[in-house]
């Protein structure tokens, strides 16, 4: 996405997911997938997902 | 592992605005084989599962300002072992009927011009498709297995990657509404997440504006 096209996105778009299983466990796998119009949470998101980086609620 | 407000979505939120089209809150899920990324270009799944798109639930919830965040909870149950790797979110239960790609025409070339299906395939001329990550606009041939097709359209780049047994799947950019159940308003892919039959997930979309 180029950063014009960046500037017409919301804030934050984020997927949050939590599975439960057919017995009735559920498993917490907080956000899936998320995109930020900061460049730079989208960085922080990319390295947090690599687990560099614990990053903090906005 | 992307997560994307799509340039249909942009055009549903203005509609909403101004007190028209129908509520972004259906929620659906794939299999997105090829690992694509998604794009806000989209208009489709890549692979959408075979499980029905479920109508979820939509709340106005406080993001980093009071109210200012569209969220939508559903879940899906899963008919069978998936491995589940994007989601959609859409303004209509209807899955559009897809096709998969045969050999010859646009199979590892960019600039083909004919699209050859496995079985008849019928979007309906001047509607839109999408292959991978490039979407098309079918000109002639719809209830054919050899449609004609223009490239690279909704800002898509055409691609060389196509290949025997892709998913063709027809949805709507802005200002088209051919496709029934095509209004794809937000798209994310995400590492794989292995269901057996009867598992869940609960999905949780957050839109906060600007």
């Amino acid at each position: 996405m180029s950063d014009l096209e960046a500037r017409f996105q919301p804030r934050k778009v984020e997927l949050v997911a939590t599975v439960i299983r057919a017995d009735g466990t559920q498993e917490e796998l907080g956000t899936i997938a998320v995109w930020h119009r900061s460049r730079f949470k989208r960085l922080l998101a990319k390295l947090g997902r690599a687990g560099k980086i614990t990053m903090s609620k906005d | 592992m992307a997560t994307v407000l799509t340039r249909k979505g942009r055009e549903i939120s203005i509609s909403r605005w101004l007190g028209s089209g129908s509520e972004p809150k259906v929620v659906a899920w794939g299999t997105n084989p090829a690992a694509l990324t998604a794009a806000n270009t989209d208009v489709g799944m890549f692979t959408e599962a075979a499980d029905a798109r479920v109508s979820g639930t939509s709340s106005q919830v406080t993001g980093t300002t009071t109210n200012d965040t569209y969220q939508v909870v559903g879940t899906i149950t899963a008919g069978g072992s998936r491995a589940i790797t994007e989601a959609g979110l859409f303004d209509n239960t209807t899955q559009p009927a897809t096709a998969t790609v045969a050999a010859g025409g646009v199979v590892g070339s960019s600039g083909n011009t004919t699209l050859n299906t496995a079985s008849t395939f019928s979007p309906g001329n001047n509607n839109y498709i999408q292959i991978r990550t490039e979407v098309m606009q079918v000109t002639a041939g719809s209830g054919s297995t050899a449609l004609t097709v223009v490239r690279g359209q909704n800002g898509s780049s055409a691609i060389s990657t196509i290949a025997v047994s892709d998913i063709v799947t027809p949805g709507n950019p802005p200002g088209q509404t051919g496709i029934t159940g095509g209004n794809m308003f937000a798209h994310a892919d995400f590492s794989v997440i292995n269901l057996n039959t009867n598992d869940s997930i609960q999905f949780t979309w957050k839109v906060t504006q600007a």
